[in-house]
């Protein structure tokens, strides 16, 4: 049990840079991981029996992010006024080179469908195999490969300028 | 799916291979015919490269955002799932520990009061007849 907890402790950091990626703003990302934090506690001791930790809070969290997406799908996204009006601040230590290439990556990111970029990170950020990306957002390896596969060349097009407008391609994929 | 010439033979390399290899995801004898198509093309090279410097600077974006220090709601969600015991939880659930405790003790005595209670009373009438 104290293994599990050591566990889950390590993965708070990288579950909110996930989040961060995945909803685009630091509220969106923390509310999502405090959910998923409550509904850990919620079954704990169902969790203490869990053999992979790491997939399952990644999993929760999927699950509260289509949530949340199909609820502000019909609602209208919320953008809190900060984040609306700031543009995300990323290291400054960081050479100005490195932090357009990684804004440029950012913004690419951000243009990705949620489904295609959901998969880029958890394949490109959080290091899961195909199969595991597969079981976190309930969908076949084939599928997972595929949009993997769109999502790269997608996001490899944004940075390298032959940008298609994102708005379109989103609603393709809705 | 990528179709590759060579001079003397055509590789063929699905998408699906070529990002396996990057992800590091490939058996032996399959990141051996990757590594044969790669040489071989440098165009499939530069792609391959591509995706890897793709996959770094997403680790390194994802390290950049750096957070913002943990709001107090979820350091109390991660301290209590780390099973440390917040004092707030245990000056309230003290007292209702007491209490039960308490009600259970009292409920106890009450218990084997009624008990002695009744052996007492059974126990009279046989004094009597001894006397």
């Amino acid at each position: 049990m104290a293994h599990h907890q050591m566990e889950l402790e390590r993965e708070i950091d990288g579950l909110r840079r996930y989040a961060r990626l995945l909803s685009k703003n630091w509220n969106d990302a923390d509310d999502l991981v405090q959910e998923c934090l409550l509904r850990a506690l919620e079954k704990w001791p169902r969790i203490a029996g869990v053999e992979d930790l790491r997939r399952y809070l990644f999993s929760m969290l999927h699950n509260l992010f289509i949530d949340g997406v199909r609820k502000t799908g019909r609602r209208g996204k919320v953008v809190p006024i900060e984040t609306a009006m700031m543009a995300p601040a990323l290291v400054q230590g960081e050479n100005q080179d490195h932090r357009l290439e990684l804004q440029d990556l950012s913004d690419g990111l951000d243009s990705l469908p949620d489904a295609q970029r959901e998969v880029v990170l958890l394949v490109g950020m959080a290091g899961f195999t195909y199969e595991e990306a597969a079981k976190i957002t309930n969908c076949p390896v084939g599928t997972v490969m595929s949009r993997l596969s769109r999502g790269r060349k997608a996001l490899r097009d944004y940075v390298a300028g032959d940008t298609v407008d994102p708005a379109p391609m989103q609603q393709l994929a809705r | 799916m990528n179709l590759r010439r060579d001079s003397n033979i055509e590789i063929l390399v699905p998408d699906a291979l070529l990002h396996g290899y990057v992800d590091v995801l490939l058996s032996r004898a399959q990141c051996r015919a990757v590594e044969t198509a790669i040489a071989r093309d440098t165009g499939l090279a530069h792609e391959v490269e591509g995706w890897r410097r793709q996959n770094l600077g997403i680790q390194r974006l994802a390290v950049a955002h750096s957070p913002p220090p943990m709001p107090r709601k979820m350091r109390e969600s991660v301290r209590r799932l780390s099973g440390q015991v917040h004092p707030q939880t245990i000056s309230r659930s003290w007292p209702a520990a007491l209490f039960l405790m308490l009600i259970a003790t009292g409920a106890a005595v009450w218990l084997i009061g009624m008990d002695m209670n009744g052996e007492a009373k059974r126990e009279i009438p046989k004094t009597t007849l001894n006397q």
